[in-house]
């Protein structure tokens, strides 16, 4: 009969063009397609869509997992109530994406958008759901498949890429639906996924048990009123600081050096080198050396520092006289290192220029070198605590100074330097005049990068005995406090982040003003 | 035309410096290990238990080391094939505004020191290698994310619109044009995310993730110096390994396209 | 007075010299320019002056405040180059500190106090006709041209005698080059240094120079004389070629309008009434007549057709002139200016703006002729 051919004929078509439409939201994902399929958007097919979806995902659920998710006795119901979830679910997050697209300028009406979102939703869906079936298929339990964390390997890059495509896929869909620009699709995710966050916290005090957040707080707030938790953020700061101190004048140094033009070794030199090596030489005379060694006062100075320091032990400059007075506790370790050291800049003085690709490409090499291996290696020279770490900390934050130093230094243009050397500028005055302060937002950037290596290095300091914040984490894994851990994981990086943040604002203040506005 | 000269005539000493330097350098730290610290252990000793003896082999060694290369490797492997899409999606048309910052939220990760992802992670998904690797998998794909997107960013928009010019697709475009170009780029992020991974992966050993950081962590407290040396030097000839056979290719890459 | 005997470059790992056997003296007060192909060692000639680069071979000598001849190879470089001025193409501003600071580096260098820097960098704004607000801007602040003066007025900081510059002008549009090049000549007029001044533009060279030294591609000195006797005796081939077959269109750029210029012109006074001018433009045979004020100042100009019929002053009909020409101008640069405003006639003013006299293209053609039969037979 035709009416009849007609009809199976039409209903033919309406399945292949939702199929098609399908096809074209998975494989020709852009603005023009989803403009395109915006204008066939109907109720009907959104219905649809989901209802497709649910029914799928209630046979997938019913099937593979029935004991949890049977609540009547018959299966149809079932069945029915996921559809019904499944539909209202969507509904639900659609209502709230419009809502605040709206509000944020969105101009497409609710049709169009949910009909985009359900294109989205329904095959995206269905192929999680297949990818469920064959893991199931494969022994996989659910549990398994969707802890991302929990199997490595292909759930982790299938969930990661296809996070990434359904995410993509709804930006597109939300800008065409609504016309939005591209940031104000971001705000309107991000509001969404914000406000989602604001109510999951709120929810869980309202609930009024515990959990980890009112529980960390809790951990922190004691150890605070107990002092350890100050002790622990002075150490890790004053060890950070000091050897970044420190590094920032030998990088600094080294860094200059390496671009001066190489020089010949002369007499007047030995008039600094002796009486630097007498020194160092003094330093590290053990006892008994020299007539008394210089090593007994030495030690002097270091107890009346360790008596100073237990009367400051809780104070803010505790954690840096503890360290001044480990390092004057080994005087042959300092002399060995300021022989080491003088040697090190004397050489790159004569060399200047020719030594700098050598520098740089040992620089390179040390930062490649694992800084708890670094530790160990330093355990047989100056053995555990704060002298080890300083030298270790103070070794990897110079490489990144010294790096920018000379670089800032030789990106500043040729044409500027000749100019100040033609005015009757000595090399001296062009350096500090001329080429360090034009290289200061490069050499910042370099100690901006030192310091916020050095928060980490300084927490896994702890484990060769310093008191920094990686306290809390080592122990909080060796006695499985899951708070400890956790606080030491949260404090350092909110450390480190702060860090960052102040660095960046110190290399703008620092930046001179002509150099800001270029560009 | 190009003249033909041979393959040796073209090799300068510099070229020998520098392809031998560094691996006969680390293979003569490797045999040093083997002769100062591996021979000498007494078999029968606490050390031995845990390093392994001259009679029994050094089994632990060798396990430990390709531990730490499985870390390294399915991290590094994982990372890339998740860092690089995500790369060339945020320069692709419509998503250039959002790198900046998805950019910048990475830029905020990387920022966080690597013990405490490591710890962090320990909570959430309990100890061994599994959260090892998942945590270096996180901490290498910033640089990879960023390195690949700068080098695409990098291709000239000269020689893009002449691409588009001569009728390529933006498929044919992206494969055949931004990619080879951006490729050294992408590499050297890569190279840097792998070198690191070699020194987060050491601090594993503190979640129960075996590898070579095993030895360190465990001659600390015991102060078996011996121990710390075996651990820490082979760490340190393995990044700088690491780092050097990436940089190699590098090279070969950077030089092909020239 | 700069003074070079004998000077020869031989860069290290070269064999053939950069600079050869170069001699010639630079009075004092002149502007000397260095002109030759590229790489032929202009820069390098300039810079052993201050001894940026040392010479391999010969003596170089300078005047200093108290008249002595001084050889530079025996001074200290720094304290030499503090009292010699130096300007480069790309100006080398420090991007870092403002215009005032750039500008005090020597003056600092040479422990002036504040107050005193400030004043002579006013000073030195107001000769380059530049606002004083600029003091306190950075150099990216400025325009292209700006910088290049700033850098110029930086050299003159401390006043020095001598000035160095190599190409100042290189990097500058043609037109703001010409203004920028006619600004330095009338300032050089107050302030007579002993110029070094290198360019690679022949035309450059000879507008700028009192002296031209032109060198080939060897490095040696080929002429060193003034610019008329390079353009009407080139003495070699070399030079022929180099100065090139518009030598004489050249030459136009040495004549002053002063020189040519009717110094006796037809002028009508602002307080002359109609019928009066009509009268004496009848006489003198003018459809358009020049207007001043008592002080001779240029007021505009009349024409016969605005004043037919008309009755009162003549200062009620004068139409303000389009153009004048400064005095020094040359008259390559005046030729062009009356071919852009289509006057026939043009006046000549002074730093005052009073009329000094008239112009008209005949008297360009005329002098033109003049220079072309003294120099070699040549079609124009
Ligand atoms: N520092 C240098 N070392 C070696 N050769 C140089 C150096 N500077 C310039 N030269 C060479 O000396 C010649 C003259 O250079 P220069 O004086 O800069 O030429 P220009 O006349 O263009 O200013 C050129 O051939 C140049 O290559
Ligand atoms: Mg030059």
């Amino acid at each position: 009969m035709p009416q009849k051919e007609e009809n199976k004929t039409a209903f033919i078509g309406f399945w292949q063009g939702l199929l098609d439409d399908w096809m074209a939201v998975l494989t020709r994902p852009n603005i023009e397609t989803y403009i395109r399929l915006k204008e066939r958007a109907t109720s009907p097919k959104i219905v649809l869509n989901l209802a497709l979806l649910g029914l799928v995902i209630g046979l997938y659920v019913l099937t593979i997992q029935p004991p949890a998710f049977i609540q009547t006795d018959s299966l149809l119901l079932d069945l029915g109530r996921l559809i019904f979830y499944t539909e209202a679910d969507f509904f639900i997050l659609s209502l709230i994406l419009f809502v605040i697209a709206g509000l944020l300028g969105g101009t497409g009406g609710f049709v169009e958008h949910s009909y985009l979102l359900s294109l989205i939703t329904a095959p995206l869906g269905l192929v999680i759901v297949a990818f469920l079936f064959v893991a199931n298929k494969l022994g996989l339990t659910l549990a398994a498949i969707m802890n991302p964390l929990s199997s490595i390997g292909i759930t982790t890059i299938f969930i990661v890429l296809f996070g990434l495509y359904a995410f993509l896929l709804l930006l597109f869909a939300l800008e065409a639906a609504h016309e939005m620009e591209s940031h104000q699709v971001i705000y309107t995710i991000g509001a969404v996924l914000g406000s989602w966050g604001i109510l999951r916290v709120i929810a869980m005090f309202a609930a009024g048990e515990d959990n980890i957040i009112t529980q960390e707080s809790a951990f922190l707030a004691e150890e605070w009123a107990r002092g350890t938790l100050q002790q622990a953020i002075l150490g890790h700061l004053w060890m950070v600081a000091f050897s970044v101190f420190i590094a920032v004048v030998i990088g600094v140094v080294m860094g200059v050096l390496i671009t001066m033009p190489p020089k010949r070794p002369s007499v007047s030199h030995l008039f600094f080198l002796i009486p630097l090596g007498v020194f160092f030489l003094i330093w590290a005379a053990p006892k008994g050396w020299l007539g008394m060694g210089i090593a007994d006062p030495i030690m002097e100075i270091s107890d009346t520092l360790d008596i100073g320091l237990t009367r400051a032990a809780k104070g803010f400059f505790g954690p840096l006289l503890s360290l001044l007075s480990a390092i004057v506790r080994k005087p042959a370790a300092v002399g060995m290192i300021g022989v080491i050291l003088t040697v090190i800049l004397y050489a790159l003085l004569l060399a200047g220029e020719s030594a700098s690709e050598l520098t740089l490409y040992i620089a390179g090499i040390i930062l490649t070198i694992p800084s708890i291996a670094l530790f160990g290696v330093f355990i047989g020279p100056f053995s555990i605590g704060a002298f080890n770490a300083v030298v270790a900390l103070t070794l990897y934050a110079q490489l990144p100074i010294l790096r920018n130093t000379y670089t800032g230094i030789k990106e500043v243009k040729p044409e500027i330097v000749e100019a100040g050397r033609g005015m009757g500028m000595t090399e001296f005055q062009l350096l500090r005049n001329v080429k360090i302060p034009i290289a200061t937002p490069v050499i910042m950037a370099g100690v901006r990068v030192s310091v916020v290596m050095l928060v980490g290095i300084a927490a896994i300091a702890s484990y060769i005995g310093n008191d920094t914040l990686g306290d809390y984490i080592f122990h909080g894994i060796q006695r499985v406090q899951p708070l400890r851990y956790y606080a030491g994981a949260i404090t350092v990086a909110v450390f480190a982040l702060s860090m960052d943040y102040f660095l960046g604002w110190l290399q703008n203040r620092l930046t001179p003003e002509g150099l800001k506005g270029r560009r | 035309m190009e003249e033909k000269t041979s393959f040796w005539s073209r090799i300068t000493f510099s070229d020998i410096v520098d392809w031998t330097l560094i691996p006969i350098l680390m293979i003569g730290v490797v045999i040093s290990v083997y002769i100062w610290l591996l021979l000498p252990i007494e078999p029968g000793s606490m050390e031995a238990n845990i390093i392994g003896d001259p009679v029994s082999g050094f089994s632990n060694v060798w396990a430990s080391v390709l531990q730490h290369l499985k870390l390294i490797g399915i991290s590094s492997v994982l990372a890339i094939l998740a860092a690089v899409p995500a790369g060339i999606l945020i320069t692709r048309e419509g998503f250039r505004d959002f790198a900046d910052i998805i950019l910048g939220v990475a830029n905020f990760g990387q920022s966080v020191p690597s013990i405490a992802i490591l710890a962090l992670f320990m909570g959430i998904m309990g100890i061994g290698a599994p959260t090892a690797i998942f945590a270096l998998w996180l901490y290498a794909l910033l640089p990879i994310v960023r390195n690949t997107a700068t080098g695409i960013d990098e291709v000239s928009a000269d020689v893009i619109e002449a691409a588009r010019g001569m009728g390529l697709t933006n498929r044919q475009i992206l494969f055949d044009i931004e990619l080879p170009l951006s490729f050294p780029v992408m590499f050297a992020g890569i190279r840097t995310a792998s070198v690191i991974n070699v020194g987060t992966a050491a601090l594993g050993a503190f979640i129960g993730a075996g590898g070579l950081g095993n030895f360190i962590i465990t001659g600390i407290p015991l102060s078996r110096e011996r121990m710390i040396l075996i651990g820490a030097i082979l760490t340190a000839v393995m990044a700088v390994m690491v780092d050097w056979i990436l940089g190699k290719i590098e090279d070969r890459l950077v030089f092909r396209r020239e | 007075m700069i003074k070079l005997e004998h000077v020869t470059k031989i860069y290290p790992g070269t064999t053939s010299p950069a600079v050869d056997d170069l001699s010639f003296t630079v009075p004092t007060g002149e502007i000397c320019t260095i002109v030759g192909p590229s790489g032929c060692g202009k820069t390098t000639t300039m810079k052993m002056v201050n001894r940026l680069i040392e010479p391999t071979d010969g003596e170089i000598y300078v005047l200093n405040e108290r008249g002595e001849m001084q050889n530079v190879l025996e001074m200290d470089p720094i304290i030499l180059r503090r009292n010699i001025g130096y300007v480069i193409q790309q100006i080398g501003l420090f991007p870092h500190r403002t215009i005032l600071q750039n500008m005090g580096t020597v003056p600092k260098l040479l422990e002036w106090d504040n107050t005193r820097i400030r004043s002579r960098a006013e000073e030195l704004l107001d000769m380059m006709n530049m606002p004083h607000e600029f003091l306190d801007r950075y150099p990216h602040e400025l325009s292209g041209g700006q910088r290049q003066r700033i850098g110029v007025a930086r050299a003159m900081a401390s006043d020095p005698p001598v000035m160095l510059m190599d190409e100042p002008f290189g990097a500058i549009d043609p037109i703001n080059r010409n203004l920028l090049q006619n600004e330095f000549l009338r300032l050089q007029q107050e302030i007579k240094k002993t110029i070094l001044f290198v360019t690679h533009d022949i035309d450059e060279a000879i507008k700028m120079g009192d002296k031209i030294a032109i060198l080939n591609a060897n490095g040696q000195l080929e002429q060193y004389d003034s610019p008329a006797k390079i353009l009407s005796e080139p003495a070699n081939e070399f030079i022929e070629d180099f100065v090139g077959a518009d030598r004489t269109l050249k030459q136009l750029n040495l004549i002053r309008v002063e020189e040519v210029m009717d110094k006796k012109p037809f002028l009508l006074q602002s307080t002359q009434s109609v019928e009066e001018a009509l009268q004496v433009m009848d006489e003198e045979g003018q459809d358009y007549a020049y207007v001043v004020d008592s002080d001779r100042r240029l007021q505009g100009y009349v024409s016969r057709k605005d004043l037919k019929e008309k009755s009162g002053w003549i200062d009620e009909y004068t139409t303000t002139a389009a153009t004048s020409l400064p005095i020094t101008m040359n008259l390559r640069d005046a030729l062009s200016e009356m071919l852009m405003v289509d006057y026939s006639t043009i006046c000549v003013v002074d730093n005052r703006d009073r009329v000094r006299g008239t112009v008209n293209t005949a008297m360009v053609q005329e002098a033109l002729m003049e220079t072309h039969s003294s120099g070699k037979r040549e079609e124009v």
